[in-house]
């Protein structure tokens, strides 16, 4: 249990750095023009923009979302997220950018279980093997950990460190699902406080 | 009596912006250029933009006349107190923001945006890769003022693709 309190004491770190020094809106003027930039290429492909080059929009529409959650602009954050998010011509694994930002935003506005919806839902579209969001007995827990336990064996941390790196795409999108998961479930879980 | 600095300068200033309507008309296109781009720019830019628009079959202002005095014009200009060397060699500035500002104003008022995106433009074709990546900021944004006149989809989608890089660029640097 020791490591999961460490998980629970460096995610309340980072939740605490986020909201000191992420939202402060215009806080960051590199951020600022970039999202300036981003906007304007926006506006240059138009309203067609969509049809006229999909992947420069995408592109476009998510590093403005993301620009704009770390200078605090979140109304056009949202906005942008969610023209991405509703488009029915993009998939899932394009929607990855857009989708970590609004965990982020979710996490920053303290609104984990929200944040452990979208991330649940976001590896179950992966199509990645994907627990249910209810409430879970102690014995689910203990079963859970015993089997963490033995599929880690007796491989030390430099094992770990050693394996070798990830390459599919959707799998490497659903673990960072499960580190943005580890931040919100350490907030909302009672039994950590 | 104690003296206003700022109000000596603004003072100057004025003069200053007074005398821009005096140039001569070889004077005027290159403070018109200067003013387009910004508080400094290099010489190289405005001999590369000159160069370009006496090429160009315009008959709107005469190039053909301004481009052999780009030096002697630039030189005049530094004397009147116009513009200033910079500490960057071949660097240049206005000796104050609203000299910029009355430069740029020479422009008529519905030319302007369409005068900053064929400068834009001509600067996009012109410079070399190492020199367009230093300028990007400046061509970008140049070339955003006309963005409403751009009807081609393949210039919009180059325009858009500057404006990501741009983007990308500013939050490395």
């Amino acid at each position: 249990m020791k490591f999961i309190r460490h998980i629970s004491c460096v995610s309340s770190l980072i939740i605490y750095l986020l909201s000191v020094y992420v939202p402060q809106a215009s806080g960051n003027a590199a951020f600022d023009s970039a999202a300036a930039y981003f906007k304007a290429g926006r506006a240059v492909l138009g309203p067609n923009g969509w049809s006229i080059d999909q992947n420069t929009m995408l592109t476009l529409s998510s590093e403005a979302a993301n620009a704009c959650f770390i200078s605090g602009h979140h109304d056009t954050m949202h906005e942008l997220i969610t023209e991405v998010i509703t488009r029915q011509d993009i998939s899932i694994e394009d929607k990855f950018n857009v989708i970590e930002v609004r965990i982020q935003a979710a996490h920053v506005a303290k609104e984990f279980k929200q944040g452990i919806d979208i991330a649940l839902d976001f590896r179950e579209q992966l199509g990645l093997p994907t627990i249910k969001n209810e409430p879970a007995s102690k014995l689910v827990i203990i079963k859970e950990f015993i089997k963490s336990s033995r599929a880690l064996g007796n491989k030390t941390a430099e094992d770990i460190a050693s394996l070798p790196n990830l390459t599919d795409d959707r799998v490497i999108m659903g673990q960072r699902m499960l580190e943005l998961l580890c931040t919100s479930t350490s907030q909302v879980s009672d039994i950590m406080h | 009596m104690e003296v206003n600095a700022k109000d000596v300068t603004n003072n100057v200033a004025n003069i200053l912006v007074d005398k821009l309507n005096r140039l001569g008309e070889s004077q005027k296109n290159i403070i018109m250029i200067a003013g387009s781009l910004g508080g400094c720019f290099p010489k190289s830019i405005i001999c590369t933009i000159v160069t370009s628009l006496s090429e160009k079959d315009t008959d709107q202002l005469d190039w053909h006349e301004t481009l052999p005095s780009i030096d002697e014009s630039i030189d005049e200009l530094e004397k009147e107190g116009i513009l200033e060397k910079d500490t960057n060699e071949n660097v240049w500035r206005f000796s104050h923001d609203r000299i910029q500002l009355a430069a740029f104003e020479l422009i008529p008022p519905n030319d302007r945006d369409s005068s900053r995106g064929e400068i834009g433009n001509i600067l996009l074709e012109q410079l070399d890769d190492d020199a367009l990546e230093a300028n990007l900021f400046k061509v970008v944004s140049l070339r955003n003022f006309a963005m409403a006149t751009i009807s081609d989809d393949d210039d919009r989608r180059g325009l858009a693709q500057m404006n990501l890089r741009a983007g990308m660029k500013v939050i490395v640097l």
